[in-house]
């Protein structure tokens, strides 16, 4: 399925995100293409579409299912002459991007955070997001890969034994094109980010917790073997997990899987 | 309950032997000790510059960095710092920090080999590890030319900041 790179610009309402734009028909994955390539794209918010990644990549390698033409899959790259005081909130900005351009287009739909940066609809995960930091000649630049499941149906994911997994057209009234799709991630997430670079990180934080869990929900926090459960607190200066432990204890994560219970 | 310094609990976990170890970093306190039952965890600045942790039994969760031998439970509690080396070296000695809390990880992905080996040489630029924190991996790269002397932390662990990776022999 070809792109709409007209569809895609005509939506797009930013200043630097996406403007420097490539689609790539077929490529490993976006994130490496993009580090790879990095030299080419000096504008920040340099952005680069495919249409199929060969080797797309979550955490711990988990390969991230495609399927060619329904799946939105895209990399983009941050860079700042501004220090960056907490890179980790980088992460959360494409997920509240998305979560809002959700729920603004259907309002009943069930748009949950599931922290730091999965995006649910109806309790199944939609999107997800993978980033790097490189360093290079003493500045850091960021590679921010995202994947959106838009058009497929229930059954591509329940066939692949995915039962956690879905898609914004099986989860809400609505129905975007990944083109659409895209161009509305990008118009909320440079708002977040020039609020991250002024520092406003009390207003990022609200901004997720519209969308993540309810203050003393339980949960389980998973790290290989590593297993808390506990109560929901928040998150932290850093975009931290907070939670209470089964004994009351504050207990902070910067890394895992977090589960609702 | 507040997490303070647990006196009667039976046992500390990781998270709190780590929030432990930062109170006591940023005090002025330069020793502590804590015995209870069978556990016994003694804490020593020593200087201003490091923190040593010894720990002795009942610590299951706690990976001690590299130079701590295989045999931890029986092993006589030495100052990790004060161990050792595996790699002899002739040079000046640094230590590679974690620049941020995280997981430490010795791979691009469990699947390839690790960005470096006890015993390999690096350049400055050179990819060392990467320390995940909300999803972003963050390449650590040498600032030095020299040679790996010593790997402190296990792959897949949480660092805290200012906890040190790799001893490095400077050359150059």
């Amino acid at each position: 399925m070809n792109w709409d790179s007209k569809q895609f610009h005509w939506n797009l309402k930013t200043r630097r995100f996406g403007r420097d734009f490539r689609y790539l028909e077929e490529v490993d994955s976006t994130n490496r293409w993009l580090s790879e390539n990095l030299i080419n794209c000096t504008l920040p918010g340099s952005l680069v579409v495919a249409g199929h990644q060969l080797s797309g990549r979550g955490r711990h390698a988990r390969s991230w299912l495609d399927h060619v033409g329904h799946s939105l899959l895209f990399s983009l790259l941050l860079h700042s002459k501004r220090k960056i005081e907490r890179p980790g909130f980088l992460t959360l900005l494409p997920a509240i991007s998305l979560a809002r351009v959700l729920a603004s287009h259907d309002s009943s739909a069930q748009i949950s955070l599931k922290w730091p940066n999965d995006v649910q609809a109806g309790g199944k995960k939609i999107a997800g997001i993978l980033a790097e930091a490189h360093q290079h000649d003493g500045y850091v630049s960021f590679v921010v890969g995202v994947g959106v499941n838009v058009s497929q149906s229930r059954n591509d994911f329940t066939e692949s034994g995915l039962h956690d997994a879905s898609s914004i057209h099986a989860e809400t009234s609505w129905r975007p094109s990944r083109e659409i799709v895209l161009a509305h991630i990008l118009n909320e997430w440079e708002s977040l980010f020039d609020l991250m670079l002024d520092s406003e990180y009390d207003e990022i934080r609200r901004e997720w917790g519209r969308f993540g869990p309810a203050k003393g929900a339980p949960i389980r926090r998973v790290e290989a073997d590593d297993v808390v459960e506990g109560r929901f607190e928040g998150l932290g200066e850093s975009g931290q997990l907070m939670m209470l432990d089964s004994r009351g204890c504050r207990q902070e994560f910067h890394s895992g899987d977090v589960i609702l219970i | 309950m507040p997490s303070r310094p647990p006196k009667e609990k039976s046992r500390l976990d990781l998270v709190e032997l780590q929030k432990l170890i930062r109170m006591i970093e940023r005090s002025p306190i330069t020793e502590f000790e804590l015995v209870e039952n069978d556990l016994k965890i003694r804490i020593s600045k020593n200087g201003s510059e490091h923190t040593h942790v010894i720990a002795a039994p009942a610590m299951p969760q706690y990976a001690m960095p590299a130079a701590m031998p295989a045999v931890l439970p029986q092993a006589p509690a030495a100052p990790v710092a004060a161990a050792p080396a595996p790699v002899a070296p002739s040079g000046n000695l640094i230590e590679i920090k974690a620049p941020m809390v995280g997981t430490f990880y010795r791979a691009p992905s469990p699947d390839t080999d690790p960005y470096v080996r006890v015993g390999d040489s690096i350049e400055p630029g050179k990819v060392l590890c990467i320390i995940e924190a909300m999803k972003l991996m963050n390449e650590i790269e040498a600032e030095v030319r020299g040679r790996i002397v010593e790997i402190m932390v296990e792959n897949a662990q949480p660092v805290e900041f200012g906890q040190i990776l790799f001893r490095i022999e400077t050359s150059g």
